[in-house]
């Protein structure tokens, strides 16, 4: 239900554009950047989007995000662990933030990162760091 | 000088971004009309102002560009405007790249040229209605670039959501971003060792103009952005 906070040993995926990947095509902190008006950052769930198996999930995922996107040939989807992000972002923030990851409005894999304020950079920078892996968005 | 003086309509107008004419603040050189495609002219609304009243400008006459008039409700625009007719250059992104790049030639303005030009073609293509990243954030990137000239190390550059420059320079984990808005002011970031304890990092962040953005930086973070 919107609002209720994933499960902390779930992981998320970033959709991450091409033009916010760096020269290797790994994620910056622009890939973690809010859009204007945008008040979270939206991920999808790879728990929540079904599938017995990473790939599965991942293929489920990319369904999810073709609803509302074009996804790019060269873009890229960014692995991070809940747990770790939140923990991460409370410990190296100048002002301990908290974050949290919530449900969102359906599909249901749909989720939200929140506590981000617009023009975060060290916030954003700091989710850059806590990225796991990265696959290709196509 | 052509001038149309009905007003165009707004898919007329999203292709290319509007960039104010009294914020460049660069020399305009006698061929700056290649550069350009349309002199746009907005209006505020209720305004009384005309096309002829630009004409009296002493830069338009040289540049034999069409004029083409449109009220402000039909520009899809960002910034502030204030209640006084303004005018825009409507030009191509990437003619704008190469006109800032040659205004004052640095190697590695030459260097970034490829890169931005290429950030801007997918910023295009990924967003939705193939908006522009800001032209002034560009802008400020490439003069900071000028003014930097020496061994500036070449950064990492990407593109914020909204389409603001973000210029990042790295060495082992450590590692200093600047984002330039556009209107002068860079946000900074800055992730270093400390000093006395190696495995620890500081962390700042802020905003400055970018005449200071040295001044903020200590000499022990100004290491990761020249070679030495």
């Amino acid at each position: 239900m919107r609002g209720d906070p994933i499960p902390e040993n779930y992981n998320v995926a970033r959709y991450c554009g091409n033009s916010t990947l760096d020269e290797n095509g790994d994620p910056s902190s622009s890939s973690f950047s809010l859009r204007k008006g945008e008040t979270y950052l939206s991920v999808t769930c790879l728990e929540l989007a079904g599938g017995d198996s990473t790939l599965d999930q991942l293929n489920n995922v990319r369904i999810s995000l073709s609803q509302n996107l074009n996804l790019g040939a060269n873009a890229c989807l960014a692995i991070l662990g809940v747990e770790f992000l939140i923990k991460h972002v409370l410990s190296e923030s100048s002002d301990q933030r908290r974050l949290s990851v919530l449900h969102e409005p359906p599909p249901e894999p749909h989720c939200g990162i929140h506590n981000i304020k617009e023009d975060d950079m060290l916030v954003e920078a700091l989710l850059a760091e806590c990225v796991s892996v990265i696959h290709p968005a196509k | 000088m052509k001038t149309r003086t009905d007003s165009f309509e707004r898919s007329d107008v999203t292709p290319t971004e509007f960039v104010e004419f009294d914020r460049l603040n660069v020399h305009w050189p006698q061929n700056l009309g290649k550069y350009l495609e349309t002199l746009a002219l907005v209006t505020a609304s209720g305004s009384t102002a005309t096309v002829d009243y630009f004409r009296l400008s002493p830069v338009i006459p040289i540049l034999n560009l069409p004029v083409q008039e449109c009220p402000v409700s039909m520009v899809s625009w960002d910034a502030t405007l204030p209640s006084e007719p303004l005018m825009y250059w409507a030009t191509n992104p990437k003619y704008f790249v190469d006109f800032l790049s040659q205004d004052s030639p640095v190697p590695l303005k030459e260097k970034m040229k490829d890169r931005i030009n290429s950030l801007i073609r997918s910023f295009q293509i990924e967003s939705k209605n193939g908006e522009s990243p800001s032209l002034l954030s560009i802008r400020d990137f490439l003069q900071f670039l000028s003014l930097s000239e020496g061994d500036l190390i070449a950064p990492s550059l990407t593109l914020s959501a909204t389409g603001l420059i973000r210029a990042e320079w790295s060495q082992n984990r450590e590692r200093i971003i600047l984002q330039f808005r556009g209107d002068e002011d860079v946000d900074y970031v800055v992730f270093v060792h400390h000093p006395k304890h190696r495995n620890r990092y500081q962390r700042k962040s802020g905003r400055c103009s970018r005449y200071c953005i040295f001044e903020n930086l200590s000499r022990n973070e100004q290491r990761l952005l020249f070679s030495e």
